[in-house]
């Protein structure tokens, strides 16, 4: 088992209706998900799911033949025995790879249809060679542009079962320009659904490509999340953030939190973590930033000090943030750290960071897949 | 192993406004000695320490030394010295052949007085002698012998001075002990009315292992019986191996020829039983005081102690007085290492790593004069100050913990009985705060304390926006070992939110209501925040000093109060101090 990581892969829905941008995003964050080894617990019952104007081709997913090859020495190319391919209908497309071997498994663009048995992925979405395997199963797909959704769709999905965690995550379908999310820490959706506050993601309607990208950690991770980020033609990054908070006290069984955001999170920007506390009730708590002890009106946090880009002889900083719950009668408490990093203020988006993490904006780092890991690009350009 | 002087509380001894610090530094000083420091120099509060050049540094000899008796060629040489820059030569061929310090300068009258002089005499059979010539009577206080391969030796020597004002010198004279004519150096020679090492120390067993505890409560002592005029003295031990027994120990009552100690705790205390301590009794009433009314050789007392770390590093902590209500201070001068300093003085030399590299030298007020306002061009350093001279009268309360081997010292004052009162903390500490993979040992080391005192305010009060009058925001560490010595530091609290918000500025702080705790994590001080001149920012958590940061509690009612099953001790502004947990404390 290892981490599942997804890199600029692009969606061009080829409509600039307004009705169709907010499913795209529905659709394509359910099948990161499951990509992901989430689970599926809930879902509008809803032919769009596998409408065979949105699943383009299906290699033994819901049918066909599980027969996706892959070898090492063929970088970038995907095999069928049974075939199916076809150019024009698939040239640009996604393909969803559901391998067993987790550094296979992943969603990539079709650059080139060889034959009706023969794709090459684009370059963009994969930087590593394959690991040799056969016999997977996977689908060809354009999200839900195809057939859209109508407007109330919704899925569930709860962490891998190997983790052993009860997190779950609901996203729907709120506007045409927004989703809702909404956490259920405690796992029980069909049941007392213990939610938090739901987070609303705005996405924009009036562009209709997405790039997408994505890091779900490995099920046995100790820093476990799933962060889901994708660039848009209108320039802005949007992400989802779903994990569990680490160094949590004994006792604290359900740390489960989601975050959304339209920007790069600085530190005191928008920073709210959705989860519940002891009593079940909603709370918002926040990455904490260090600064010095002096008046409370101290804003020059110590993580945009330039001079703190790199401390202790040269290190590059990063860390996870110690996690305050808000300041009300319901939290007022340190709660635990963060799962995922965050960085300095002072680096160059997008530069290799410390060779395996990807500097975005403001202080936020992702994790690098490997050392053939393609940069995330800020560009829709096919 | 953790130490603690844990709540001693004394009262201040008179004078007007006095807020307890000599009282408090007094103990201080020796709950140290008796756990291993070691006394390397001391001063009243008179300039120079008495001697003109003692420091050796002037380059003419004639600034402050003659020569008698046909005497030539003293000269001050780089060849051989102390510290500093040089020492003086002194090498005598015959009989009369002496010298003789210039005046030695305000002594007062019918005080006594200790001098220390540092030789390197290793001629076997070369000798002088060290006089106390008062109006032209002459007292050997003492001989330097020659001993080969010795070193630099350290002289102690004490003398009294009588009435009047009257010619007073020291003299070295030549003895002839038959052996081959060879140099003396002479250096760091200084003079001082001790109010710290000889001072009120009624009994001394420092060094020993004379010293009892007998549970619950009483002292022992194999050589001394206590007796009724020893109540209301303290005690100072150090116990290496039971932890909380180690302390400053008011004595209550005598018991069959034993000391019965104010244990300062809660319910039941109880000491654990032990065998073979040093201590020290101690007649605080004797202690420099720092008041108005008290003249400066008394209220601007002070020490350099050196620690018993491999380290030995070097603390000075001298008492400070400017004019105005609440101006009682304590100045604390760090040196991470034995750094060389002027005997005259107490500044370290400017070559030397130490906190006046960021916060400047020991001075005193306006026109240079404690009786003056106090005056930021000279009352420099950092400081205790916190708790002033408000509530004249109620004495303090003195916390202090350091370990094993002196790798840190944190002192809390904590100022009168009501807990409610604003001003009521004085707080400094230093050490090496632990060696990680970014941070040698000695780049480890920082201080803390105040640096700027207007009117008295709480070292532990974050909220003030005046950062130079919160301990935590004012500090020094040593820098990257080539790029620069001390550079400033702070410790670093949790910030939320785009404005103001902190963790220690929240209205509704609680304890982790998963499992009760109070979320306590090492402190974390940040190294140069702003990349200045030396530029070697850095990061690290203080480690080994028993000190956290957590919950802000409610500072009205929960100040001083057990937390965590009395591990550790709320003081302020969700600050903590680890605590002996057999104790409870008093709030």
């Amino acid at each position: 088992m290892g981490d599942i990581h997804i890199r600029n892969v692009r969606l061009d829905d080829g409509g600039s209706s307004s009705t169709h941008i907010d499913r795209q995003f529905l659709w394509m964050l359910w099948e990161i998900f499951l990509l992901g080894r989430w689970q599926e617990i809930d879902k509008t019952v809803s032919t769009v799911w596998t409408d065979p104007a949105n699943v383009l081709l299906d290699k033994g997913i819901d049918s066909g033949t599980a027969d996706l090859a892959v070898l090492s020495a063929n970088s970038h190319q995907i095999t069928s025995a049974s075939g199916g391919f076809d150019a024009g209908l698939h040239e640009g497309k996604i393909i969803s790879l559901y391998a067993t071997d987790d550094s296979n498994r992943g969603m990539y663009n079709i650059r080139r249809v060889i034959d009706a048995n023969t794709i090459l992925v684009d370059v963009r979405t994969r930087g590593a060679t394959w690991v040799d395997e056969s016999s997977m199963s996977g689908r060809i797909h354009v999200g839900s542009s195809g057939a859209p959704f109508s407007s109330t769709e919704y899925f569930v999905m709860q962490a891998p079962a190997a983790s052993g965690r009860n997190l779950q995550v609901h996203i729907s379908h709120n506007s045409t320009t927004s989703l809702f999310v909404t956490g259920y820490p405690k796992g029980d959706w069909l049941t007392l659904k213990t939610a938090t506050t739901t987070e609303t993601i705005d996405i924009v309607y009036n562009g209709s490509i997405y790039r997408w990208n994505a890091f779900l950690a490995d099920a046995a991770a100790s820093e476990f999340y799933a962060h889901i980020y994708a660039y848009d033609n209108t320039d802005i990054w949007r992400r989802i953030i779903v994990g569990e908070l680490t160094d949590v006290a004994v006792g604290d069984t359900d740390p489960g939190f989601v975050h959304t955001n339209v920007v790069w999170s600085s530190l005191d920007d928008n920073g709210e973590h959705q989860m519940i506390n002891e009593f079940d009730v909603p709370i918002e708590c926040f990455p904490a930033f260090y600064k010095r002890a002096r008046a409370l009106d101290e804003e020059n946090k110590r993580e945009q000090q330039l001079a703190a880009r790199k401390i202790n002889g040269g290190l590059a900083k990063v860390f996870r943030p110690i996690v305050l719950a808000e300041d009300t009668a319901d939290g007022g408490f340190v709660r635990g750290n963060v799962p995922y990093e965050f960085c300095n203020y002072h680096y160059t988006d997008f530069d290799e960071f410390t060779s395996t993490r990807w500097k975005m904006g403001q202080h936020v780092v992702v994790p690098r897949n490997g050392a053939d890991d393609i940069t995330p690009l800020s560009s829709t350009a096919a | 192993m953790l130490h603690w002087i844990r709540d001693c509380a004394v009262s201040n001894n008179g004078g007007t406004g006095n807020g307890s610090k000599g009282e408090s530094n007094y103990l201080i000083y020796h709950f140290l000695r008796v756990g291993g420091w070691e006394q390397i120099w001391e001063c009243d509060g008179e300039d120079d320490n008495h001697f003109v050049d003692g420091s050796m540094e002037a380059d003419a000899l004639t600034a402050g030394w003659t020569q008698l008796g046909g005497l030539t060629g003293t000269v001050k040489t780089t060849n051989e010295k102390h510290m500093g820059n040089q020492s003086m030569s002194y090498q005598p061929t015959g009989p009369g052949e002496n010298l003789r310090s210039a005046g030695l300068t305000t002594l007062q009258e019918s005080t006594d007085y200790q001098i220390s002089i540092w030789a390197k005499a290793e001629e076997i059979g070369e000798d002088f002698d060290v006089i106390f010539d008062e109006n032209g009577v002459p007292t050997t206080l003492g001989t330097v012998n020659g001993l080969a391969a010795s070193g630099w030796r350290r002289f102690d020597y004490s003398f009294s001075t009588g009435a009047g004002v009257v010619p007073r010198f020291v003299r070295f004279d030549r003895v002839d002990a038959g052996g081959p004519v060879g140099p003396f150096f002479i250096d760091s020679c200084f003079i001082y009315e001790s109010w710290f090492e000889y001072n009120g120390v009624d009994q001394d067993y420092i060094g020993t292992t004379d010293g009892d505890f007998v549970a619950p409560d009483l002292f022992d002592s194999t050589a001394y019986t206590f007796v009724a005029g020893d109540i209301g003295k303290y005690i100072a031990t150090w116990d290496g191996v039971n932890v909380g027994n180690s302390g400053v120990y008011k004595i209550i009552a005598i018991d069959t020829g034993r000391a019965q100690l104010d244990l300062r705790a809660g319910g039941s205390p109880a000491m654990t039983p032990s065998n073979g301590l040093p201590w020290r009794l101690l007649d605080v009433t004797a202690a420099p005081r720092v008041a108005d009314s008290v003249p400066d050789t008394e209220r601007l007392a002070g020490y350099m102690l050196e620690s018993p770390h491999s380290e030995s590093w070097r603390m000075c902590l001298r008492n400070n007085f400017a004019a105005s209500a609440d101006q009682t201070f304590l100045v604390m001068t760090c040196c991470p290492y034995d750094g060389d300093f002027d005997v005259e003085s107490g500044h370290f030399y400017d070559y030397e790593a130490s906190t006046q590299d960021v916060f400047g030298k020991y001075g005193k007020g306006l026109n240079g004069n404690a009786s003056d306002t106090f005056d930021p061009a000279n009352n420099k350093g950092l400081f205790l100050r916190g708790y002033g001279a408000n509530n004249p009268g109620s004495g303090s309360r003195v916390y202090l913990m350091t370990d094993d081997d002196g790798s840190f010292v944190n002192i809390l004052l904590r100022g009168g009985a009501a807990q409610t009162d604003e001003d009521i903390t004085s707080w400094g500490l230093a050490g090496f705060t632990g060696a990680d993979a970014y941070h040698t040992l000695r780049e480890s080391f920082a201080q803390f304390g105040v640096a700027y005192a207007s009117s008295a305010l709480d070292d532990m009060d974050f909220k003030t926006s005046q950062h130079y009058t919160s301990t935590p925001y004012c500090g020094c560490q040593v820098g990257t070992v080539g790029v620069g010595w001390m550079n400033e530091a702070q410790m670093m609290v949790l910030g939320v939110g785009a404005t103001s918000v902190s963790e220690k500025g929240y209205s509704n702080p609680r304890p982790n209501p998963f499992d009760g705790n109070d979320w306590l994590r090492r402190v974390k001080i940040c190294r140069d925040y702003t990349g200045g001149a030396t530029n070697s920012p850095s990061e690290k958590v203080i480690t080994g000093w028993g000190l956290r940061a957590g919950t802000r509690k409610n500072d009205t009612t929960e100040m001083f109060s057990d937390v965590d099953s009395g591990e550790y001790l709320y003081m302020r502004m969700g600050v903590y101090f680890k605590m002996p947990g057999q104790f409870t404390p008093l709030t």
